[in-house]
This record gives C-alpha cells, structure tokens and sequence, in this order.
C-alpha cells in the first residue's frame, strides 16, 4: 500500500490498469523456453551425475562454510578499520573473480561477497554487478576486467581501476567521499552521479571514453582536468573522438568549461543544483567579458566567488575576476 | 515454498496420467531430476504472473520480450535447482519478484543504451509513434511512464526493487523482505529511502521544466 499520495501519483503509470494490458497476445515459444529450463536443471547433472552432485555439494557447503569461516578470521585481521568487503552478483554470462592466487567463476544470480583486493573479469556477453557497503553500484559489462584493490579501502575514497572493457557506476551523493576510475589515460572522480567509463583497444593504443549521465564528474588526465556534467562525453587523446556524438577532443574542456593545468587540487563534493547555478555565473561572466561588458562580468564573478566560495569553480573566477579588474583600471 | 498444491495438482494432471496429484515437493523435484513435464507445469503455473510483472513494468511489447520471460524462468529454475533456497510465502509472488527484477535490470540496460549511443535521437521517438485518438492524453500519459521507468532505471537497484515489490505489485513488507533475503526493519528503510529519491528526481524534473 502506498502511503504518500505524491508517491502514488507519480507510480501511476504502473499501477493503473491498461486497456490492452490483458488483451495482449505477446508470442513466447512456449516449448522452447521449457526446454531451455530443462538444459538449466540439468546443466550441472551432465558433469557429474546426480549422487556425484549431492555429493559434491555437500562437500562444497562444507568447504565453503570453511572458507567463509577462515576467510572472515583472516579478513578481520587484514582489514583496517572502515574498510568492507563488497557483493558481486553475476548477472548473465561467465565472471571470473581473482583473489591472490585463487581464480573462481561467480554462480549466476547469487550475491558473493568478496573482500576489496584482485581482479574480476567478464567475458563476452557477460555481466556483473559490484555492490559495495557505501551504497555504490557498478555494473561491469562485457569483456571487462577491473582491479578491485582500491575499493572501498577508507571512508572517504576509494577507486576501481579498469584495466579494459566499460563500467557503469552509481554513486551516492556522500558529502566528504569520493570515488574515482582510473585508466591508464586519466581518473575520472565522481560528485555524486552515474556515468559509464570504458576502456577500447584502438590501433593507437587503448582510449578511455568517459560518459555522464547524471551529475557531473571531474576528469583529471596528464596535462589539465575536465570537468562533465549530464550527457557529456570525454575521450582521451589516443584516437580522434568520433563514436560519441558528444565527446569533446582530447584535452579541450568540454563546452567551454575551464580547465586548469595545475596539479590535482583537493576535491569537495558539490550538489548538482548549485553546481548548475556556479556554471552559470562563470559562463555569464565570460560572457560579459567578450562581449566588453566588465562590469556585469565583475558583479557575476564576485557573485560566484561570494555565494559559493567553495566552488570548483571559484579559482577560476577569481582568476578571471583579477583580469577583468585589471582591464578596468587600464581603461582610461 | 508456499504454492497451493491444488494448483499443481491440477496443472501436473493436465500433464501426466497419474492419478495421485503431486505435491510441491513433487515438482520441485521433478524439476530438479531434470523432468520435462515438472518444468512445463512450473512454467505454466508461474507465466501468468511473469507476463504481468513485465508487461505492467516494462508496458509495451518489445522485441526482446520473449528473451526476458526466458531470462525469468532460466533465474527461477537456477534459484530452485541451487544450493541457494528461498524462503518465501508464495511461489507465484516469489515468481513475480524475479520478473521484476528481470524488468529493471532490462530497463537499465535500455536506459544505459539511449545514454550512450543516443539510440532516441535518431529517427522518430517512441513518443511520436503513439497513435491517435485522444493523442494528448496519449502522448502526457507515455511522457510520465518513459520518466517513470528512467528513473527506476537510475535509482538504487534495491531500493527501485523494493519499490517495485510494494507499490507497484502490491507485496506486504514481510513477503518483500522474504523475497529479497532482509529484515523488515531493511526493507522498510529500502522503501522509504526510495520514496524519498522518487521524490527527490520528480522535484528536480519539475525545477527543470521536463514535464
């Protein structure tokens, strides 16, 4: 039962009833879906049998509650404090996860909890879902493999690396952490936000392709920074950004938004609405600039360096505020 | 695993010559053994409700219906053929909570592709495409479902399942927290946080002007 009515409204769609609801006649191959669950059911047996199987399963129980036994003693004296293991749930096709030594396939459909260290690997047509204690989620989709050692290693970061293929990752806005991609071509930092990151073999050598979707997210690579916010794109420079329709250039801020080519500064969080209204008052700034209009530029700089003096965008706009202020004291 | 056996019986009837209905038991390890005629009277027992769940989620008929029912059953077979059992108060509930999960994660994908490859800015949008008559309705009515379904696809993928189980397909707080394996108390805060992000998405939509 849905308590809030807004919530109830805005569910409407589905739960309204649909004319044509019923009067659908969707085709499904019965026969074929039956004989489908068949091979499933007996996927296993055809290996081992059925003794064989009870046997072995058992045999896995045990061993497995053994692991997990060992595994957690181990786990609880290898772990710093604050960090958590994550849940891997392959979702389609094989998932091959590595820790230390030991390499095993991910059963589908079954949550399995691992610790933050090793590799996990889909193969073609396959897919996985990571889900750490912080509320992220990542789906790795096929032919991808990514390194698990930095995630969710403190409280107030943690990183995937991705060595090939593409992620898509869920962040939960959580003032004072971050969560950062890193490829071989950049880092890709989140604000709070979904956006997809994937790493392609090209006759260059590989290109990382960054994609928002929601958010925004700061994308550092040798040489300055971009920042992306909702349905931008960025791909490095190994290869001319062609197969996206939004992907800016190689080193070129995405839409006009400034780069900066210092070291790394330290990241704060930003809500995307606020984020939305500082944009907007640089933009109207370099605006006014071009267009000769310093003092209206002068009031939407210090606007910005005023209201939002914890921006990412204030050093720029502090910086060009000075410029601005500079031309205005050598006009005569 | 709570269906009533009547059902079976009479649906392993229809399939079999024996005059002893089998019970649940008998199904389940029919399926197990592998024998067709178990899984013929699993699937006719549950697709009802797997057809709903998708068509009430996902709503139109997409090319990849039919994949999305066999996903479902391929799920509900391996759940029961596992090592891994459920303890749920209702086969055809538990049925339908895979269903919907089979639906969401469909429509991330759906939602992942339009990102990225803009799949909907070539050619005519699904909006379009809607037929007369009273095409406003039509067209306002198929606005809020895409909005609907976009969202889901971007929230919390517990929390939209949570979601889906209670509001939508209409589960007590107890047979959703069976079904997905938490306390009450969990899901009780798994669907109160994804009310909150619902409304939270819908607040921003209406700031945007998207409506």
């Amino acid at each position: 039962m849905i308590t809030d009515s807004r919530v109830a409204e805005l569910l409407a769609p589905f739960t309204e009833p649909e004319d044509d609801l019923a009067s659908r006649r969707l085709q499904v191959d019965r026969e074929k879906i039956v004989s489908r669950m068949v091979d499933v059911s007996l996927a296993p047996e055809e290996r081992f049998g059925s003794r064989a199987r009870i046997v072995a399963a058992l045999a896995l129980a045990a061993g497995f509650a053994l692991a997990t036994w060992g595994g957690a003693r181990l786990w609880r004296q290898a772990t710093p404090t604050g960090a958590a293991g994550i849940e891997v749930v392959a979702l389609r096709g094989s998932v091959t996860g590595v820790q230390g030594d030991k390499s095993s396939d991910l059963s589908l459909g079954a949550p399995t909890q691992l610790s933050p260290e090793g590799t996990l690997e889909t193969s073609q047509n396959a897919e996985a879902r990571i889900k750490t204690s912080a509320g992220m989620e990542i789906d790795l989709l096929e032919n991808t493999k990514v390194s698990l050692a930095e995630l969710g290693a403190t409280r107030v970061s943690s990183a995937l690396r991705l060595e090939h293929g593409r992620v898509r990752c869920v962040i939960p806005h959580q003032p004072g952490r971050t969560f950062t991609v890193v490829t071989a071509a950049a880092r890709v930092i989140d604000v709070g936000t979904i956006f997809s990151v994937s790493v392609e073999q090209t006759a260059t050598g590989p290109k990382t392709v960054v994609h928002v979707e929601d958010g925004e997210v700061l994308v550092q690579y040798p040489g300055g920074q971009s920042r992306l916010t909702a349905s931008q794109s960025w791909a490095s420079g190994s290869e001319p950004s062609k197969p996206i329709a939004a992907a800016a250039p190689a080193d070129v801020a995405v839409e006009e938004l400034p780069t900066t080519q210092s070291p790394r500064r330290d990241l704060v969080k930003h809500r995307p609405e606020t984020l939305a209204a500082e944009t907007k008052l640089l933009r109207s700034g370099l605006a006014n600039e071009r267009k000769g209009e310093l003092g209206a530029a002068v009031t939407a700089f210090e606007t910005l360096v005023t209201r939002y003096p914890d921006s990412q965008l204030a050093p720029d706009a502090k910086a060009a505020l000075a410029r601005v202020k500079g031309r205005l004291e050598s006009r005569p | 695993m709570g269906a009533p056996k009547s059902e079976l019986a009479a649906l392993h009837a229809s399939h079999t010559s024996e005059p002893t209905p089998p019970t649940q038991e008998a199904v389940l390890a029919g399926v197990v053994a592998g024998e067709r005629w178990a899984h013929a009277a699993l699937y006719d027992l549950l697709y009802p409700v797997v057809a709903r769940t998708l068509q009430k989620i996902l709503r139109e008929s997409s090319g990849d219906y039919e994949d999305l029912v066999q996903v479902s059953f391929e799920r509900i077979v391996r759940t029961l053929t596992g090592e891994r059992r459920v303890q749920v108060m209702s086969l055809s509930a538990w049925a339908g909570s895979i269903a919907a999960h089979v639906a969401l994660d469909a429509l991330r994908g759906r939602t992942r592709e339009r990102r990225l490859f803009e799949r909907e800015s070539s050619g005519p949008s699904r909006v379009e495409r809607v037929a007369a008559p009273s095409l406003e309705r039509k067209l306002e009515a198929r606005q809020q479902l895409e909005w609907l379904q976009d969202t889901l696809s971007r929230m919390n993928a517990d929390q939209a399942q949570t979601l889906l189980l209670h509001d939508v397909l209409g589960h007590g707080l107890a047979e959703v927290a069976s079904m997905m394996g938490v306390t009450v108390a969990a899901a009780q805060r798994r669907l109160s946080r994804g009310h909150q992000e619902l409304l939270r998405r819908a607040a921003v939509r209406g700031v945007r002007g998207d409506q």
